[in-house]
């Protein structure tokens, strides 16, 4: 079994961040091509020429259509709408493995907890100093 | 396979992507595509397109559950079914092998009595 080498799956991934740059469903779209690409090479095609099929098929326009037509299939609505926050809602059809999403998920605790250690540390300066000056 | 039987598809991808996982356990998108692939002697093909989207939505509605592992570099997700989603493959296909059979009379020709009399 022919396997992809990394600098082939960069052209793969480079194609795709060209069609739609924080699509939901890239890395599970690079693994899909990677196959397919790695398949027609098995069949006795060289890389270029595998690629060059799998690429025309999908194309950019195609991707960006995936894109619309999982928007339209996925789209938020009902109790779960209701339910939504900001953040659910901002990163609704993109890539929430990225980082972004888990950093605005936590950031409500986040607060709190700066907000509390904060006022910790300031009463003990504060009782410290309280008690050194007296 | 005909550009038009896509109609047909459209409608039982849902069907097909469940019975295929509840059958076959776990199993990836493009082995998914390449499955059905196989089993129809490349009648019927699915594009990424149209395969995701429905995934994604099953996954969404509690049919299906992922997880991702790491295979030579990229993450690949794998896909199986929810007591849920194998409850819903048997009622779908039962569902559909249903209208496959009033299809199958709608469009044989009518026997040949007059109507109405």
């Amino acid at each position: 079994m022919e396997k992809l080498t990394p600098s082939q799956l960069e052209r793969i991934y480079i194609h795709l961040l060209a069609a739609s740059p924080d699509n939901v469903l890239q890395e599970e779209l690079l693994d899909h091509l990677a196959c397919e690409v790695e398949h027609l090479i098995n069949a006795g095609q060289p890389f270029e020429k595998a690629w060059s099929e799998v690429s025309g098929e999908a194309s950019i326009i195609s991707v960006r259509c995936l894109k619309k037509r999982y928007q339209n299939e996925l789209t938020l609505s009902g109790e779960r709408l209701q339910q939504a926050d900001l953040t659910e809602l901002v990163f609704e059809y993109r890539n929430k493995a990225y980082g972004a999403y888990p950093l605005r998920q936590a950031y409500p605790t986040h607060i709190v907890n700066a907000l509390l250690a904060g006022t910790g540390i300031f009463i003990i300066l504060l009782a410290g100093l309280t008690l050194l000056t007296s | 396979m005909e550009s038009s039987s896509y109609e047909f598809l459209r409608g039982t991808l849902k069907t097909i992507v469940l019975k295929l996982l509840a059958e076959q356990g776990r199993m990836y998108g493009y082995q998914i595509t390449q499955s059905v692939k196989e089993r129809t002697g490349g009648e019927i093909l699915l594009t990424f397109g149209a395969l995701y989207p429905v995934l994604h939505k099953l996954e969404q509605e509690g049919m299906l559950v992922t997880e991702s592992e790491e295979v030579e570099g990229r993450l690949r997700k794998y896909y199986s079914v929810t007591p849920l989603g194998s409850q819903t493959a048997d009622e779908k296909v039962s569902e559909f092998e249903r209208f496959v059979g009033l299809m199958r009379i709608l469009l044989q020709s009518p026997p040949d009595v007059a109507l109405g009399q």
